[in-house]
């Protein structure tokens, strides 16, 4: 999902600040920072400024793009800046592979999870495809 | 006495385990190690098909999506499809 901010206005999706969560967040690239998969909106920029200087520590839970294990980062965790986002590790395994293709990990696949039947899922068609 | 010392114990375990993660209220404090969270699959849906298959989804750990249609085809979601995560809460895909 590149641009997130875009299917969640157009669905109509509220999203509050991710320091204030009585404020709305505003959904757009300008309020948006990014680690490992997860995206964050901000109702300003202070807010953004705030989550940018020092991300990973504010992400809370996320995904590692290798192993998909969720985890909450921690200051020795394994981490790098890619394109511009950064990115943590649930091991140095992980890190290692990443570095070695990145292009393989940087964004999520959308491989269909196991064990759900077709029939529970609504879906007949083939197991990985772009989402929707 | 023996018995003292386990419920102890225990209680020991269960405080350090509390501490382990970021405290509440603050997403600033990374955990001394990295915290492994159990895998939370999508599970099922929340209410009942209204006929177009717009329902949010629910997952293991009582998170409920943002959506309750695909971002792109605005179909139904699809239970075996991973979410992806803005400020901390599921969406769902087809």
């Amino acid at each position: 999902m590149q641009d997130p901010e875009i299917y969640l206005n157009e669905l109509g999706i509220q999203v509050n600040d991710l320091f204030d969560p009585t404020r709305p967040a505003v959904l757009d690239a300008a309020h948006r920072s990014r680690v490992n998969f997860e995206n964050f909106f901000f109702a300003d920029a202070a807010g953004k400024a705030r989550f940018d200087a020092d991300p990973i520590a504010q992400a809370g839970v996320v995904t590692d793009p290798v192993s998909r294990q969720r985890f909450r980062p921690a200051p020795s965790s394994p981490r790098l800046l890619h394109d511009g986002r950064p990115y943590v590790f649930f091991s140095e395994e992980s890190r290692a592979a990443f570095v070695a293709s990145p292009e393989m990990y940087a964004e999520p696949d959308y491989k269909m999870l196991p064990g759900a039947t077709p029939e529970e899922s609504g879906e007949r068609g083939a197991p990985v495809h772009s989402p929707g | 006495m023996k018995r003292a010392a386990v419920i102890r114990a225990a209680l020991l375990a269960g405080l350090a385990t509390g501490c382990g993660g970021a405290p509440s209220g603050d997403r600033g404090r990374e955990a001394g190690v990295p915290v492994a969270v159990p895998d939370a699959p999508p599970v099922g849906y929340v209410g009942a098909d209204a006929g177009d298959g717009h329902r949010p989804l629910r997952f293991a750990d009582g998170q409920v999506s943002l959506n309750d249609q695909c971002p792109v085809r605005k179909r139904g979601l699809n239970l075996r499809m991973p979410p992806v995560f803005v400020n901390g809460a599921p969406i769902g895909f087809c």
